[in-house]
């Protein structure tokens, strides 16, 4: 067993080889590459290094070539596999190179095999999460990885390519532990390096995108600019995603109050609830004067018979 | 395998092997249960010491040694705060030889060798690097709270001094705040030794003023540790621009950053949140602090700050037997601590302890005196305590000068109640969050319990709420477990939420069953929290208990609990001597005694490097709801209208399971993994108003508590009980009549809850006729996994179609049969004696196959939870036996019995985990004892008690009542064990089963104590509470053997 400790021994980049497999939302998309090149750390602390693609539309991709050993009965192979994750660090797609991923049985996977790995990869919280490596089989009687050693653990048999355990589980955590946050730094820095790219994201109106920018807007990662601004009081106003709408009001605090966005705010604040009034007027802090016109919407408030309202408002109004 | 051969080849003898590091002999378990195996033998402490740090220790232990009656009161759970909570673990050399043996050896233990891992420290231990020594934080805290009980100072953990009683010019008592309430304790002279004496500052009510502030952090991944001053950038705002780096021993890239900073706040909640914040900024920017940590990485965060106080100067004018002892432990060096010793131990010597034969006129708190006629006392249900405590009541809305106001009090800021804040500040409720710690995450951080073992993880909040953790501790450089602590106090703060840490959570203020906040103390003071909507989410139900709610705990037959664990810190450390996760014995958290006891346990248990500070209690009282959702509920998939979230998990009791389906095999540990809904009516306590319960308290029976105990979706529940509250004092509704359907829409939008789960029809097919009749129809046809499916039918309508199935020529009657006697029918009984004389001559002739003993990684993940075992199968059958109450096996039964023994010691497990679990580490035939018990108990018969008196003088079986064994944590399932044979004797009749139960009412476990008084009163028709005496004499006058008496118990769903 202690070889299979041994994981992850060496991880490079080797770029222009054609992959024979390749999931299927990599072969929908245009993916090109581009000329930056970046790192991120693997679990052993271990620099790796990351290329950048975009697609057709300019959003930015991350790809790391990797490749590590594992072992079936004895025998190591290389699983020499490509790993696409989207801007927003999720995973994206997967390419493998040179041989096939091969089986307990020595049998290589097939394409349905592939299907499963991916559909695997997909969820980010698979249970294999939670398994060291040594914790896959049960009575585990030899050093063999993949082999006839013990029996995957019928608890995450369900979670695996079928006689593929431990390739699947050290794809899945290639992909998943450690990777997101790295990933996120990595797309800061590449949208503050690049303009274009920014902009791209932001007019991007896929709700996905949508609300990862505003993370990085409530999360103060991103200052504002007028064009996050407007988004932000787009958001307040959206009837169809709450997630974005929600975390539109968690960003009021980072965006300008000018005099347009408090008239902006006044139809918005006037047909809130009061869990949101009360998020308009937090927004308020002291150095912020609040307009006239939208002073008068907080003043007809006054007669509310909320307290903790009442409260709020003679806080932003006796300033 | 023939039975012998395979006893004497698979049972090893276990004992100190496997519980290394931890192995406590007879000695120290005395040491542990002195406290709590007496009724107080004293009135009056001569000496009452507030505060367990290095003045307070010394003096306990000096007023020990003078034959002084000493009870030592600490607020935090271990003692030695100056350099354990504060986190300065490193001593200056100045002075060493000035040290006895004893501070040597209590700095420095010869066990702690082990885990410094660090080689290039010189001196004593290795721990010398240039002028400091570095030291262990559990090092510290063992070996002080070994000395103390040692020396039979009595120790109260997690509990505050925050009155006095006194005749008016003397010194009478004290009043204590715990989580079990308030207290008093009499005593004829108190010494202050708390922080600055705080305590004595607010009570006397001399006005302070905090200078600046200290904070420590551990941090791993220094490239080149040594011991320095750096400068910093203004813009960190801490004092001189400097933080100060000391070596650590436990690994060569460890370090200490400390730093002083200009409080913000005279508040210490904010000071306590600006050490932090200030701690978050510098480790963001690591690189740029120093370059020796580009990458390092936050291991750990004092569990306090240091507070600096301007003007040092003492409260004057104190009671008579009032007194103050302070030290100076900045810069702390050997020499210094061995002044700080010198000091305590003369201050003990002068002091000069009055004998006060006057009785108390009031009680001095914080802001107020209280005359001695507004108090209530009471007597607290604490069998065993020998510390002669009694319990105060006054009303404290009257009394308490300090409160605060909000919304939403959230009382408990872990797993659960960090959520709820976070929900509740969220729906912009002005909300207040109270835990003990000063961090915030519970379990999860300040039990250092990280993973998330099962759990519906597919909840979209559950995965968001897990990478906002995981990325704060990215961008700050924090391993995960402190990235998480800062990830929740950010979280309650940005939106004007408020976190009041350090605060023990007393008492609830009820109104007309109307709950109106909470009684909290902090540092010494009273204060009251009043709010609109109380949230208990103390994991125990403490406040809920408080305002009268009713609850269960424990199993409905014995009232055990899962056990519980306080787990060893690894430090970043990869290999350690022995598993640091491990459970240790079984607690009733409720009860005083057994929260100290087990903080005793974990102290002398733990390794040294260091331990976690919270117990991780796996199961307390369930409040009682307006719905209890039980197993069938669980196991059924009953969709509620109301449903708040999901849980999922296998049936994981941390206990070998007590129920009738676990003894009749179908509800076996890590069986059965399911989805269960969480409806809203469980939430709400039954009979209140003005509250709501989060995390593992909410109504549930035992077996349904096994599913939706796990952290995941705690969490997730948490999180919209927060939003619940917020929801419910927006709109002014009482949680009563609160309809949860417009917010369940808004989830739905969020993804939180599910088309899928919203459109199901509510119930279960559990009582539709076609549903009866389908199962008992495939298990007509023989297929066995319908036996579970059949017998969690309702019984009226199950038996009938049962009985009608079973007169069927082709129908397969055995599986029919043993679906009848799980119902307690008769019909088909002779089916199932003759397996189970098949089977068990089958076991005779093979030996014990695989299986014996619960293999969990067998049962996990089985499809259908089928019984594959012979061992298993035959207790299936003993236990339907039972079930039917089925007389004419009693020969067969009488049969197995007697050729019943232990099997030997406790079984080794596959692994240092599953070693290390005390509900695995059980004799072979543990379950099968279990079972014929069971049986006994239903069918009681004197031919029986040959065969357990038998069982009874197997070294493995009998003898374990706690003051005749001595390592009672890895004996506690044999306790359980020998308890419940003492049962079924007692039932049979037999004298020796009632001096079972006798000699129980004294075991250290309350559990046992309890269940034991429960059993006697049963039997007898006659309740003599815990007084063992009483029982013994009542018990000598008795005939034996006495009339049999059959348990009648309803089946625990």
């Amino acid at each position: 067993m202690n070889l299979l400790i041994q994981l992850l021994l060496s991880t490079h980049l080797i770029i222009g080889e054609s992959p024979f497999f390749q999931s299927s939302d990599l072969s929908n998309q245009t993916l090109t590459l581009q000329t930056e090149r970046y790192s991120i750390y693997d679990d052993q602390g271990q620099e790796c290094g990351l290329l950048v693609y975009k697609d057709t539309s300019g959003l930015i991709y991350w790809y790391r070539r990797v490749q590590t050993p594992v072992c079936l009965t004895g025998e190591c192979k290389l699983v020499d596999v490509g790993i696409y994750w989207d801007c927003t660090g999720d995973f994206f797609g997967i390419e493998i190179y040179g041989e096939h991923l091969t089986k307990t049985d020595h049998s290589v996977f097939t394409s349905e095999d592939y299907k499963r790995l991916v559909q695997i990869l997909k969820n980010d919280w698979s249970l294999l999460r939670e398994y060291e490596l040594d914790g896959l089989v049960d009575n585990p009687q030899s050093d063999e990885i993949d082999g006839l050693s013990g029996a995957t653990k019928t608890e995450i048999a369900s979670e695996t390519v079928e006689n593929a355990v431990f390739s699947t589980y050290t794809i899945w955590h290639l992909v998943h532990l450690g990777e997101k946050e790295q990933l996120i730094d990595l797309t800061l820095r590449q949208l503050k390096n690049e303009k274009l790219a920014y902009e791209t994201l932001i007019e991007n109106e896929n709700d996905k995108y949508r609300y990862f920018i505003l993370s990085l807007l409530s999360q103060g990662k991103i200052a504002h600019t007028p064009q996050l601004d407007s988004l932000v009081l787009e958001g307040l106003r959206t009837k169809e995603n709450t997630l974005v709408k929600k975390l539109s009001y968690q960003c009021l605090f980072k965006i300008n109050l000018d005099r347009n966005a408090q008239l902006d705010l006044i139809p918005i604040y006037s047909n809130s609830s009061m869990v949101n009034k009360i998020k308009i007027l937090s927004a308020f802090d002291s150095t912020i004067v609040v307009e006239p016109e939208l002073q008068q919407v907080f003043l007809g408030d006054l007669n509310t018979n909320n307290e903790w309202l009442f409260n709020k408002l003679q806080h932003v109004l006796g300033k | 395998m023939k039975r012998r051969e395979f006893l004497n080849l698979t049972v090893p003898a276990t004992g100190a092997v496997l519980v290394s590091p931890g192995f406590i002999n007879y000695q120290m378990q005395k040491e542990i249960n002195e406290q709590f195996s007496d009724t107080p033998s004293i009135d009056k402490y001569d000496v009452i010491i507030n505060g367990a740090g290095l003045s307070g220790y010394f003096a306990a232990l000096e007023a020990a040694r003078q034959g002084r009656s000493v009870l030592l009161v600490e607020k935090r759970t271990t003692p030695g705060y100056e350099i354990t909570a504060k986190q300065k673990l490193w001593i200056g050399t100045e002075g060493f030889d000035l040290m006895d043996s004893h501070l040597k050896r209590l700095l420095f233990p010869e066990g702690e060798k082990d885990e410094i891992i660090n080689t290039g420290g010189s001196g004593i231990n290795g721990s010398q690097f240039g002028d400091e020594l570095s030291l262990f934080a559990g090092s510290i805290k063992k070996g002080m709270l070994r000395n103390l009980l040692q020396e039979q100072v009595h120790v109260l953990l997690m509990t505050d001094v925050c009155g006095i009683l006194s005749d008016g010019e003397s010194v009478n008592g004290v009043l204590l705040a715990c989580k079990h309430g308030l207290y008093t304790v009499n005593c004829n002279s108190f010494v202050d030794c708390s922080d600055n004496v705080v305590f004595s500052r607010n009570l006397t009510g001399t006005p302070y003023y905090i200078e600046k502030a200290g904070f420590v952090m551990e941090v791993l991944g220094s490239n080149s540790p040594q011991k320095k001053e750096v400068n910093v950038p203004e813009g960190f705002g801490l004092c001189d621009q400097k933080i100060q780096i000391h070596r650590g021993k436990h690994l060569a890239d460890q370090v200490f950053v400390e730093y002083d900073f200009p409080v913000d706040s005279q508040n210490i909640e904010e000071i306590e949140h600006q050490s932090r914040i200030i701690a978050a900024k510098i480790s963001k920017n690591f690189a740029g602090v120093d370059h020796s940590l580009i990458k390092a990485k936050v291991e750990n965060f004092a569990l306090e700050s240091t507070i600096v106080l301007k003007d040092k100067s003492l409260p004057d004018n104190l009671l008579k037997g009032y007194f103050l002892l302070t030290n100076d432990p900045s810069n702390l060096t050997c020499g210094k601590l061995v002044k700080i010793e010198k000091d305590a131990r003369k201050f003990v010597s002068d002091m000069g302890i009055p004998k006060v034969n006057s009785t108390p006129k009031e009680l001095l708190v914080a802001g107020n005196k209280i005359p001695i006629d507004q108090l209530k006392f009471s007597d607290p249900n604490e069998p065993g305590l020998s510390i002669p405590l009694k319990k105060c009541d006054f009303r404290w809305k009257k009394w308490t000068n300090n409160r605060q106001k909000c919304q939403v009090v959230v009382a408990g800021g872990g797993t659960s109640g960090a959520m709820a804040a976070m929900g509740s500040v969220e729906k912009s409720a002005n909300t207040i969050v109270v835990d003990y710690f000063n961090d915030l995450g519970g379990t999860k951080t300040m039990g250092g319990v990280m993973g998330y073992y099962h759990g519906y993880k597919e909840n979209v909040f559950f995965k968001k709420q897990d990478q906002m953790a995981t990325q704060v501790a990215y961008d700050h450089s924090m391993n995960s477990n402190v990235g998480r602590r800062f990830f929740h106090l950010q979280e309650v703060l940005k939106d004007g939420g408020r976190f009041l840490p350090g605060a023990i959570m007393c008492g609830t203020l009820v109104n007309q069953k109307k709950v109106e906040g909470i009684l909290i103390c902090r540092n010494g003071k009273l204060e009251l929290i009043e709010a609109n909507i109380t949230i208990d989410a103390t994991g125990d139900g403490d406040l809920a208990a408080f305002a009268g709610a009713s609850f269960n705990h424990g199993d409905s037959r014995t009232g055990m609990t899962q056990d519980y664990s306080q787990w060893d810190q690894k430090g970043g450390a990869k290999e350690f001597p022995s598993a640091t996760g491990r459970d240790y014995d079984i607690i009733d958290n409720t009860k005083i005694s057994e929260l100290q006891r087990g903080l005793f346990l974990s102290h002398y248990y733990a390794h040294f490097y260091d331990f976690y500070p919270m117990l991780t209690v796996r199961e307390s009282r369930r409040i009682e709801g307006l719905y209890t959702p039980d197993l069938i509920d669980s196991s059924e998939g009953t969709h509620f209208k109301d449903m708040m979230s999901l849980a999922s998990s296998d049936f994981d009791p941390h206990a070998i399971g007590s129920s009738e389906y676990s003894k009749c095999g179908f509800l076996l540990p890590h069986s059965n993994v399911v989805v269960v809904e969480i409806p809203y009516r469980s939430i709400v306590p039954k009979g209140l108003d003005g509250m709501l319960i989060s995390g593992r308290g909410i109504s549930q029976t035992h077996n349904a508590l096994q599913f939706t105990r796990m952290s995941a979706d705690l969490a997730v529940l948490g999180y919209l009980t927060g939003q619940v509250a917020a929801d419910q004092v927006w709109n002014k509704i009482e949680p009563k009549d609160y309809d949860i359907s417009r917010i369940q829409k808004e989830w739905q939008t969020l993804g939180y809850l599910t088309e899928e789960f919203m459109s199901k029809q509510p119930g279960n097919l559990n009582n539709e006729d076609s549903e009866v009749n389908r199962r008992v129809n495939l298990l007509s046809q023989g297929q066995p996994e319908y036996l579970y499916e059949c017998v969690k039918l309702p019984r009226s309508k199950a038996v009938p179609i049962l009985k009608a199935y079973f007169r069927k020529p082709d129908a397969n009657k055995l599986l029919l049969a043993k679906a009848l006697a799980w119902f307690g029918e008769q019909e088909g009984n002779d089916l199932i004696i003759g397996e189970l004389e098949k089977m068990y001559v089958q076991e005779l002739e093979e030996g014990y196959p695989n299986g014996y003993v619960d293999t969990y990684d067998d049962i996990r993940g089985r499809e259908k939870n089928m019984l594959i075992g012979l061992f298993w199968r035959i207790n299936q059958n003993i236990g339907l036996l039972a079930m039917a109450k089925n007389t004419q096996c009693k020969f067969l039964i009488k049969r197995i019995l007697e050729n019943t023994e232990s099997g030997g010691g406790l079984v080794e497990r596959e692994n240092q985990y599953f070693n290390g679990r005390i509900d695995l580490k059980i004799i072979p035939y543990f379950n099968r004892i279990m079972g014929l018990c069971f049986y006994v108990e239903r069918v009681p018969d004197p031919i029986f008690v040959s065969g357990f008196r038998n069982l009874l003088k197997d070294k493995n079986i009998g003898g374990f009542v706690t003051d005749k064994y001595h390592d009672t944590r890895w004996r506690v399932y044999g306790g359980g064990l020998e308890l419940n044979i003492g049962a079924a004797l007692s039932r049979c009749g037999a004298k020796e089963g009632y001096g079972l139960l006798l000699s129980y009412l004294d075991d250290i476990h309350y559990n046992f104590k309890n269940f034991a008084r429960q059993e006697l009163s049963a039997l007898t028709n006659k309740d003599y509470s815990f007084d063992t005496s009483a029982w013994k004499k009542y018990l000598a006058k008795m005939n034996y053997p006495r009339p049999v008496v059959k348990l009648e118990k309803e089946v625990e769903v």
